[in-house]
């Protein structure tokens, strides 16, 4: 049983009063959701949660509460990315065609925010009823998922709309080199075990009857008839499943070192040759039950560190699939195709839906368009283009569909020169070497030539002995329990900090982590929320507040505009409003109860009221939102980007790091922020480039530099920082290049990361200590004849046991 | 004991049967998701028609 240190209780999902049902999130004492399930009220901290909840019930999957052992996640805003889904040149890249008679298709997709087994069966029984949907399978350990479907009978979207309605996200998925190169060779490491491990159990029987025998008497014939078949089993172990062995150990040869694998062929090999000999000239010892024991052990190891490894690098080997735009013919036309954006041309005409990045690098054809350009600037305000404005790609399309020409090729586009710039930061970064892998070389190396040392030494005192002292020393000093010091510490930590919410990219994260000495943030999305939210409320009258926050929110619900966003999250009894009407960049006016009110600018709200407004104490860069009906100024609203919550916490367990700010927004803005969370450091209207100088900077002055960051412009930064930090609802780029990532967008996990590093720290250094003092304690005592081979195999194995317990301690909370 | 010779090689037999079926079980990605499998067992994996609210 496990418990995490951050906010969530993830493992085990009990009900308190004011926790959200389905998310578990705390929930805001102003809102009141609830449904009643089995005759108990169940609060949700919003609609979406609400939605998922009554979805599921509906579909009869209540179980789904009774046996999951995590909470969900919340439930993003509703998204109709969906559709995309259908078009046939995206599907060319994940889906495979696997009948063409009758239109079955198989989709490669990876589902995010899975996180226990009753989401894997929560997905696959409610997709399996939709029809036309032929079988859907999700993997819990990667959450990679396969769905087949009848495209005669259903679309691609049906189902992954559902997988969205459920609260999840499923992005699609083709695997990459790497990946199928891991799974390829994961596969074969099994085969390769489970032949040596019945090998191994049928040599064992044999050995017995042989041990048997010594003591008892045997028939030489039986005798020489349990050894063939014995000698039989263990040539395949030896030809087939050590074969990893061998080409492990002539590779490290070839380059001039010696690693572990050179000792353990040479074992397998000595061992065995020496064992067929034996009993083809009827003289010397047989060791074939250590051969198979000693493969069988050591390529299990292997198998248990691969699997390891390989759970958290492997939702990330993905996304890199090209994406796709919309063509137009000309400039008006109303049908388009869709084309990858690699292969758009300066002068193509290309139609950006809503919510859309801009592909590349453009002029607006459109009248009038927001564009959110908070990856570029920092900026979270959308900006307005009028025609003819240049467009940035990365950018995103915040109004309605937009046309624009392309000026450049995507390669040569603003995000590429960008991406180009962090490629080639990544590149300068230097290697990290890992302390164990030196050590256990040098180790493999001393061990060879204390064989061969003993080895020569014997052939004077007993020359019977040799071979048997040799393989001993061999076996016994295998250095596997300290290769596995560390990965096995790693991954273990990997494997509890995911389950906090840090996703671990960088297999030496955790040691790097030990070294930084400074932390800089990026400011918009990642110390703050990258919107706007309710930051103050004036009120001119003796008004209720939560009745005037109805009113606006009543009447901000007919804009689209991102501050009215800001007052859509209160709740409560919606207030009726009649005659509504949207003016653009002035405000909204409506009707409630016979009497006019605006909400909106203040010279919109002034052409109301003919009075000027009651003076408010306002910060100055702060979004001012007035609210008035034809009697009266009702409110002032300030609106503002908001630091996230934890983010003060966080800043002051950091203290120590000294973290400063790094923005491309203003001198105010940054100001207030750095202020509000005691940062002393900050700098403003950083380019790209210019927050990576910055780095460097501290980077020549001997500094080790984590960064956390979340957009485009993060991109050289994240980069050149030794250690680099993601946060989740930040850009794609921006997380495939970071070392970590934040799952749940959460600061408080940066101190956990740091305590978990120390403690990942101190595990590898126990074990490292503990397997050369093992190592040096077995040599001597193999090495004067005291231990059979097979008892070297048993000790070999059961010092790599103790090094993998004690990293699974790393499992649990420390 | 001349029954060792027969019964040896039926032995090994099996162990040849044993670690072909293996085999043929990893083919088939058998053992792709070793986790998710030892909790399916706790689920109803009968479809319901929708219930109405009850235990």
């Amino acid at each position: 049983m496990q418990t995490s240190a951050v906010t969530r209780d993830h493992t085990h999902p009990r009900q308190a009063l004011d926790t959200c049902y389905h998310c578990g999130l705390d929930i805001d004492d102003s809102t009141d959701i609830s449904i009643t399930i089995d005759n108990e009220k169940q609060p949700f901290c919003c609609q979406g949660c609400k939605a998922v909840c009554e979805l599921i019930i509906a579909g009869g999957l209540d179980n789904y509460y009774q046996y999951r052992t995590a909470f969900a996640d919340k439930r993003e805003e509703p998204s109709n990315a969906s559709k995309a889904f259908d078009e046939a040149a995206f599907q060319d890249t994940f889906c495979t065609t696997l009948n063409p008679n009758t239109g079955t298709i198989r989709a490669r997709l990876i589902i995010e925010n899975i996180h226990c087994a009753a989401c894997v069966w929560l997905l696959e029984s409610s997709c399996k009823s939709i029809p036309g949907l032929e079988d859907i399978k999700v993997n819990l350990t990667d959450g990679v998922t396969t769905l087949d479907w009848d495209n005669s009978a259903t679309q691609l979207s049906h189902a992954v709309q559902r997988i969205f309605d459920l609260g999840y996200k499923a992005i699609p998925w083709s695997p990459d080199n790497k990946h199928s190169t891991q799974e390829k060779l994961e596969k074969s490491l099994l085969r390769r075990v489970a032949l040596a491990g019945i090998a191994m159990m049928q040599v064992g029987m044999f050995s017995i009857a042989l041990y048997a025998g010594d003591f008892q008497g045997i028939e030489s014939e039986y005798q020489k008839l349990l050894y063939w078949f014995s000698a039989l089993l263990t040539t395949p172990v030896v030809l087939y499943s050590a074969q990893p062995f061998y080409s492990g150990a002539f590779r490290s040869l070839r380059n001039g070192f010696v690693n572990m694998d050179v000792p353990v062929a040479a074992a397998i090999t000595l061992a065995y040759t020496a064992s067929v000999y034996a009993v083809a000239t009827d003289n010397g010892k047989i060791y074939f039950d250590s051969v198979c024991m000693f493969a069988f052990l050591l390529l299990g190891v292997r198998y248990l560190e691969l699997r390891a490894r390989r759970r958290d690098t492997f939702a990330f080997a993905n996304k890199d699939i090209s994406p796709i735009c919309k063509l137009l013919p000309h400039a008006t036309a109303s049908s388009h195709t869709s084309i990858p954006v690699h292969s758009v041309v300066p002068g193509n005409y290309i139609m950006v839906h809503t919510g859309e990045a801009i592909p590349t690098d453009g002029k607006l054809v459109s009248e009038l368009a927001t564009i959110d350009e908070s990856g570029v600037s920092g900026e979270f305000l959308p900006v307005e283009k009028t025609l003819g404005s240049t467009l940035l790609s990365g950018t995103v399309n915040t109004s309605a569909t937009l046309v624009m020409v392309a000026t450049k090729h995507a390669k040569d586009s603003w995000l590429q020169s960008v991406q180009n710039l962090s490629l080639d930061a990544q590149q300068a970064r230097p290697l990290f070497l890992q302390l164990t892998d030196q050590v256990a070389r040098y180790f493999s190396l001393s061990i060879i030539i204390a064989t061969s040392v003993a080895g020569l030494v014997w052939s004077f005192i007993d020359p019977s002995r040799v071979l048997e002292i040799c393989i001993s020393m061999l076996v016994i000093s295998c250095p596997c329990a300290l290769s596995l010091a560390a990965p096995t510490a790693l991954a273990a930590a990997s494997n509890y900090l995911r389950k906090c919410g840090v996703l671990i990219c960088d297999g030496n994260l955790l040691e790097k982590l030990n070294k930084v000495t400074r932390i800089c943030f990026d400011k918009t999305g990642t110390l703050t929320n990258g919107k706007f939210s309710l930051a103050a409320t004036h009120l001119f009258n003796e008004d209720n507040e939560k009745e005037i926050l109805s009113i606006a929110a009543a009447l901000e619900a007919w804009s689209e505009h991102p501050i009215a966003l800001a007052f859509s999250c209160s709740e409560g009894k919606p207030t009726a409003v009649t005659h509504a009407s949207n003016i653009p960049s002035a405000g909204v006016s409506g009707y409630i109860n016979t009497l006019e009110h605006r909400i909106g600018s203040l010279d919109y709200c002034k052409d109301l009221t003919h009075t000027p407004p009651p003076s408010v104490d306002t910060a100055s860069e702060s979004q001012k939102v007035w609210l008035a009906n034809s009697d009266n100024w009702l409110a002032c609203f300030e609106l503002n980007d908001t630091a996230r919550t934890h983010a003060e916490t966080t800043m002051q367990s950091l203290s120590r790091f000294k973290p400063a700010l790094l923005t491309g927004d203003t001198k105010a803005s940054a100001q207030r922020i750095a202020m509000q969370l005691g940062m002393g450091d900050y700098r403003y209207q950083c380019t790209p480039s210019d927050k990576q100088a910055y780095i460097l900077d501290l980077q020549h002055h001997d500094q080790t530099v984590m960064m956390v960051g979340d957009g485009i412009n993060d991109l050289p930064v994240l980069a050149q920082a030794d250690v680099s930090v993601a946060i989740n609802s930040g850009n794609e780029l921006a997380k495939n290049q970071a070392d970590c990532v934040l799952l749940r967008n959460d600061l408080e996990c940066i101190p956990l990361l740091f305590s978990h590093a120390r403690s990942t720290y101190k595990i590898i250094r126990q074990n490292i200590l503990w397997a050369l003092a093992y190592n040096f304690g077995a040599l001597p005592l193999s090495a004067i004849g005291l231990i059979p081979p097979w008892i070297a195999a048993i000790g070999m194995s059961l010092s790599s046991l103790v090094v993998i317990l004690n990293a699974a301690r790393l499992r649990k909370e420390l | 004991m001349p029954s060792l010779y027969i019964l040896i090689p039926i032995a090994m037999l099996f162990c040849a049967i044993a670690i072909l079926i293996l085999f043929w079980a990893l083919d088939n990605n058998q053992y792709e998701d070793l986790e998710k499998e030892a909790h399916r067992i706790l689920f109803d994996d009968e479809k319901k028609p929708p219930q109405k609210k009850k235990k």
